[in-house]
């Protein structure tokens, strides 16, 4: 399996009508003649079947054997017994070379569909790099959340009982198309209803009804309050409460000088794949964030926090739970998950000053943490710019001054966890990645790093760096002001990488520690 | 047809023409016709649509997009006119093809005229 990956942008800078009236024309005009061309390309196709029916009609011609080569090229003479009493009969032939007749129809076809297929590409990018369908896409996944979430209110056994119907047919393609039972596709087949399940197990879970649904957002955030109430306690029982955190020293630099976002996610990767690998011998381990410095001519200082995701770790502060109180409505909340309180102790530690330029870079949970820091930490910390990964942040109170540049997977599911679409405007630009396969000769998109042998779970940040690259190849201007504000935001020379270890316990271990 | 046999020797020259007679055209000259028609039909809407693609590339320069994938996506442009161009030339390949049939006849004799003609 090849896989790429497809880009497209929304939010960000706003074009005006002038040059959405220029870019909407060339599209225009290039699916125009994708189509002319692609209905050219099939009468061409079908020109091949008419020729050689005709040609198969040769077989009642006398001078004409079953190929239409004449058996005698030039006057042939035959004795026949004829009905008619004449003496001869002369008969007038056509020979036409139906071979390459043929042979050139389907040449001719198949160069009109490489136009086709050239005009569409182009078009397709022109009309991604400006956003030119956010609009109308953002109203369609808006409907459909919102009509999903009001029938798993009204009526959720029928609505998820629809849900494992899909989920059941993509499991059917999955074994019809040889991948044998992949849950992955499983999950893919219900991508288009997830953010509207997932708000509507929200209001299930505080009660809320399905007529408020329609109109209101946020309603996975209040069910993550809800359900943390409770799994915080069960978590402190079982991990403990105590935070510790410690700098480490890895054995080779993982995290180095990022002029742009591609720059820190591939760090990002390198520290994440780094703490979880087996056996390697990276000198970092797991519940490990990474935390670089810069400095600008003047001297002042600007800073690049680099987060990876849930490790699952028995002591880690970045577990399972953690998510849920992340994901909380509630700002006291979310300030009480471990993973926050472990990048903010961290970022302490490291002497980051309150008017410092910071910018967070974060991968799944660690994108969570990024928005909520962004959020809730805006009288101690100047946070510039974040860059999220598979991070489910559309309702998370991030400050006006923060940009946000956020990167989703369509099929994911993660990112689909808050219910909603991300905000859209100036300062607030979303990447949606959705696979393509990259085995056609008019693929367009990215390519994967790790090219998997089987279709798997997207979240992986190779398939977030490869989204975010085909955006950067689109040539958008949107996402250009993104990626001049964040390289503004961690202006200077790069001045070496703190990484940071959390660990959780039961025991205050009287290292330096932030406590609850 | 009873009888027939195929001779590969040409009509001699001197044969009577008021021996021959007639016939009505052969199933492959009608198929030829069909043939012919339809690909300059399709040559006829081809041509428009790719002279199309080819003649303006200018209408898609999105002069105020700048940057290299700015300047990318005007070389693709520029390289689709060319190909476009191509098409066209496979196009109009085909259409001669599909002119260039030749008219042959063929002349069938009884058994009698044959030995006539062919002492």
């Amino acid at each position: 399996m090849t896989t790429q990956v497809q880009a497209t942008i929304s939010g960000g800078r706003q074009y005006s009508t002038a040059d959405k009236a220029v870019y909407g024309t060339i599209v225009t005009l290039l699916d125009d003649q994708a189509n002319s061309c692609q209905s050219a390309a099939s009468a061409w196709g079908n020109a091949q079947l008419a020729i050689e029916y005709q040609r198969s009609r040769l077989s009642w011609c006398a001078a004409a054997n079953g190929t239409g080569t004449l058996v005698v090229a030039g006057t042939s003479c035959a004795a026949v017994a004829d009905p008619t009493g004449a003496a001869a009969v002369t008969t007038t032939h056509t020979v036409l070379d139906y071979g390459t007749l043929v042979a050139q129809c389907g040449d001719a076809a198949a160069a009109l569909m490489a136009v086709a297929d050239e005009c569409e590409a182009l078009s397709s990018r022109v009309a991604r790099a400006f956003s030119l369908y956010e609009a109308a896409e953002a109203l369609s996944r808006r409907l459909v959340d919102e009509i999903v979430q009001f029938a798993a209110v009204h009526s959720p056994l029928a609505t998820f009982g629809v849900a494992g119907l899909c989920a059941l047919g993509g499991l059917a393609y999955s074994l019809a198309t040889g991948d044998g039972v992949n849950w992955t596709h499983a999950l893919n087949a219900t991508t288009w209803m997830q953010q509207g399940l997932l708000a509507g197990i929200g209001s299930l879970a505080t009660g809320r009804s399905e007529w408020a649904g329609l109109l209101a957002t946020g309603e996975t955030n209040a069910g993550a309050t809800w359900l943390a109430a409770g799994s915080s306690r069960v978590k402190n029982l079982l991990q403990g409460d105590e935070l510790t955190v410690v700098e480490v020293e890895p054995a080779t630099p993982l995290v180095g000088s990022a002029t742009g976002v591609a720059d820190a996610l591939a760090d990002l990767r390198r520290l994440g794949t780094a703490r979880l690998a087996d056996g390697d011998d990276s000198g970092v381990d797991y519940g490990t964030i990474a935390i670089s410095r810069y400095v600008a001519a003047d001297g002042t200082a600007s800073w690049l926090v680099t987060i990876p995701g849930t490790d699952g770790q028995w002591d880690s502060p970045f577990g399972w739970e953690q998510n849920l109180e992340l994901m909380s409505d509630d700002a006291s909340v979310r300030t009480q998950a471990d993973s926050y309180r472990m990048v903010v102790e961290a970022m302490r530690m490291a002497g980051i000053g309150a008017d410092d330029s910071v910018v967070l870079v974060g991968h799944s949970q660690g994108g969570i943490v990024a928005a909520a820091i962004a959020s809730d930490c805006g009288d101690e910390f100047t946070i510039s710019h974040i860059v999220t990964a598979g991070s489910p942040i559309a309702n998370h109170p991030v400050a006006d001054s923060t940009w946000v540049t956020a990167i989703e997977m369509e099929d994911e599911l993660v990112a689909a966890l808050d219910g909603d679409d991300n905000p859209s405007g100036e300062t607030w630009l979303t990447v949606r990645g959705t696979l393509v396969d990259g085995s056609t000769a008019t693929a367009s998109g990215a390519p994967v790093m790790t090219d998997p042998d089987d279709y798997e779970i997207t979240h992986w940040l190779e398939y977030h760096i490869a989204a975010y690259a085909d955006a950067t190849s689109l040539g958008s201007p949107a996402l250009a002001v993104h990626e001049q504000h964040f390289a503004e935001s961690i202006a200077g020379d790069y001045d070496g990488t703190t990484y940071y270890q959390g660990r959780m316990s039961h025991v205050e271990s009287g290292t330096t520690t932030e406590e609850e | 047809m009873v009888g027939m046999t195929t001779m590969t020797t040409a009509l001699p020259a001197t044969t009577s023409s008021n021996l021959l007679a007639a016939a009505p055209a052969c199933v492959c000259t009608g198929a030829a016709d069909e043939c012919r028609t339809l690909v300059e039909t399709l040559c006829r809407s081809a041509t428009a649509i790719l002279d199309d693609v080819a003649a303006d590339p200018s209408a898609c320069a999105a002069d105020g997009w700048e940057g290299q994938a700015a300047d990318l996506f005007r070389e693709r442009i520029a390289a689709l006119a060319v190909r476009a161009a191509d098409a066209a030339g496979l196009v109009a390949a085909a259409r001669l093809t599909a002119l260039d049939a030749t008219t042959v006849t063929t002349v069938t004799m009884t058994a009698t005229a044959l030995a006539e003609a062919v002492p």
